[in-house]
């Protein structure tokens, strides 16, 4: 027998008092135990099956975070590689060298510094942009997080920055170096979270329609 | 069945195989069609179903639709064209491990 509108709201405000907020985390729970409780042959009250189902769902979220998260770095990594070999993408790592001969040839070490950081900084704010705007839609969304765990890795660049300050002082070639592939990272970063993001309006906004 | 650790590492064969024949199935259903399967033998908990789904999903062999099912939403879970790749592949390596373990226990009866 088919669950009613009022025990799916029942589940789902159950859910709510159990701290799971995000609502693409509640479907997947939620449909499962409406599933299971459609299922069971014995009479059994609706609030006695939640309650033996509370460990699962407690356990549910952090595994969920888990294994997005690492999805979304492999397809970080995975996008990176394709700069390198795909025909269509090999003009991303062929600009990052003009910009470079420019600042190399036509700057001043003044403004090839101000250049260096505005270039690091620029694409880390973006996305934090997208994340946090007011009017997003993403805070109640567990998957929209992973637009921030995306940019994870290329912030490591940044966090270096100060370690490796004395050693790209003293050799151009490691400055350039480290220069591409903070670049080629925020660059990918950025394009994963623009994928993801429009995939997410377009799943979610069936959620939040209903 | 009784030692579940027997069949824990053929689980993600097992759900990839599920969706290779069946298209696409929502994650309930995974666990009543195994059980149905095994003759109740098999009995996949949800503490094993979705961590092994999210893997899958992570590796990019599985793709979620979400539709309208009666009152509410439902994920289902179909293959990727790599997941249909990888199912050929895991299959014939699950045979493998199979025929091996059934040479290894009673060489009399392997499978031929």
């Amino acid at each position: 027998m088919a669950i009613s509108k009022e025990e799916v709201i029942y589940i789902d405000n159950y859910l709510k008092f159990l701290g799971v907020k995000y609502m693409d985390i509640r479907l997947e729970i939620l449909d499962h135990l409406a599933s299971e409780f459609e299922n069971i042959q014995e009479p059994t009250s609706l609030g006695d099956f939640l309650r033996t189902k509370r460990s699962f769902v407690k356990r549910y979220e952090n595994q969920w975070q888990k294994a997005k998260h690492w999805a979304h770095q492999r397809a970080l990594i995975k996008r990176i590689i394709g700069y390198f070999y795909k025909p269509n993408q090999l003009f991303i790592p062929i600009c990052i060298g003009i910009f470079f001969g420019f600042n190399a040839t036509l700057l001043p070490k003044s403004l090839i510094a101000i250049s260096f950081c505005i270039s690091l900084i620029v694409p880390q704010c973006i996305h934090f942009y997208i994340y946090y705007k007011p009017e997003g839609i993403y805070k109640n969304i567990q998957s929209a997080k992973y637009i921030l765990s995306i940019m994870a890795l290329p912030s490591i660049f940044m966090y270096l920055m100060g370690i490796m300050a004395p050693i790209i002082k003293e050799s151009p070639t490691v400055f350039y170096a480290y220069w591409f592939f903070a670049m080629v990272f925020n660059i990918a970063g950025l394009q994963e979270v623009m994928t993801l993001k429009r995939q997410i309006v377009k799943t979610y906004s069936k959620l939040i329609s209903n | 069945m009784g030692n579940s650790k027997l069949y824990k590492g053929s689980l993600n064969t097992i759900i990839l195989k599920l969706l290779d024949e069946e298209g696409k199935m929502y994650g309930y259903e995974i666990t009543q069609k195994v059980k149905e399967l095994s003759k109740g033998e098999l009995n996949i908990t949800e503490g094993a179903l979705y961590p092994a789904l999210h893997k899958l999903e992570a590796e990019g062999l599985l793709d979620v639709e979400v539709a309208k099912v009666d009152n509410r939403l439902r994920k289902y879970y179909k293959l990727t064209k790599q997941g249909e790749k990888e199912t050929v592949n895991r299959l014939a390596e699950l045979e493998d491990f199979i025929r091996s373990m059934q040479q290894l226990v009673n060489p009399d009866w392997s499978i031929q």
